[in-house]
């Protein structure tokens, strides 16, 4: 029988594997679907390249937060050598997870007083 | 860029994708090698359509950062290159346990020590068919001693005897490396 894998054991996500979970909660994509969703959610700071992101898809197929879909959007506009892939719902759990632990870093920050420079630095990047 | 020069460069930076494709371990490119150069050659046609050679520039140092990068974890992460270290390991051990025997004649418990942490070690690393560790390892003492000192050619008579006793601590040694690797990663997923 499989182990159940806890989804506290997967955290903390490392930037590349989050937006790549944040990228397939909304539907299933190919890699390269995943690439452009990637550089449009973050602006374009994070790009992500076909050795990073099946490297990243790989560890995350064995891990069970992923997994290879069969079935395709619309299979006459595409090539049928493209595999699809989607969140599992181990994977919404680790997502949702990491956004609160994403959150009460934030949190920490803004009673610091740090979220103001936080942003101001995010908006410049965004800009430049 | 003129369309001729755009679908040469697209064709000669695929092909080369695909050359490259084989500094990654086999069994990751089997999975997913059909994708990448996909993927690759997506981006390659997208950022050749925009014309702009800033533009080509900035995929192929992008390109270039990724590579090296993937390539080398993939490799640390390859089941594959673990296991050729170990292999490698316990034919080291195994050679220098059959040195130690040679130089103790009358003791026996330096080369079962070197062949006890030796193995332990081994199914520490790699502790999937830890048994194999153990019997590479053994293997080196009764076989690879009378070579590597230049005494005789072949094994004694009584060199499956040894074998024998040599693969006790070996097995203990192997058994007991991969059940603590197993119990500390089980521990380290249960936090």
């Amino acid at each position: 029988m499989a182990k159940a894998i806890r989804p506290e054991s997967l955290l903390p996500l490392t930037p590349a594997v989050f937006q790549i979970l944040l990228a397939l909660t909304d539907r299933e994509r190919h890699g390269y679907g995943i690439m452009q969703e990637v550089a449009v959610q973050t602006n374009g700071l994070l790009r992500l390249g076909p050795g990073t992101l099946y490297g990243c898809l790989n560890r995350m197929l064995r891990a069970g937060i992923v997994e290879e879909s069969e079935e395709r959007p619309d299979p006459k506009m595409d090539d049928e050598r493209r595999r699809y892939y989607r969140i599992t719902d181990l994977g919404r759990r680790v997502i949702r997870l990491e956004i609160r632990r994403l959150e009460q870093a934030i949190h920490a920050a803004r009673i610091k007083k740090l979220v103001a420079v936080v942003n101001a630095d995010f908006i410049g990047a965004v800009r430049q | 860029m003129i369309p001729f020069t755009r679908h040469a460069l697209l064709r000669w930076f695929c092909a080369a994708y695909k050359i490259m494709l084989h500094a990654y371990p086999r069994d990751f490119r089997a999975r997913h090698g059909v994708e990448m150069r996909q993927s690759f050659q997506d981006e390659m046609r997208e950022t050749l359509s925009t014309a702009s050679t800033t533009a080509l520039l900035r995929f192929l140092i992008r390109m270039a950062r990724d590579f090296p990068v993937s390539v080398v974890r993939e490799r640390i992460n390859s089941p594959s290159i673990t296991g050729t270290c170990c292999l490698v390991g316990a034919i080291a051990v195994g050679l220098y346990a059959a040195y130690v025997d040679h130089h103790n004649r009358t003791e026996v418990y330096p080369t079962l020590f070197v062949v006890l942490v030796g193995s332990f070690i081994l199914g520490m690393i790699r502790p999937a068919g830890a048994w194999r560790w153990a019997v590479i390892v053994g293997l080196g003492v009764p076989f690879a001693g009378p070579p590597l000192t230049l005494t005789t050619r072949v094994a004694s008579p009584g060199a499956w005897a040894i074998l024998g006793v040599v693969l006790i601590p070996g097995l203990i040694g192997v058994y007991t490396g991969s059940t603590l690797r197993r119990a500390a990663g089980a521990m380290h997923s249960a936090k």
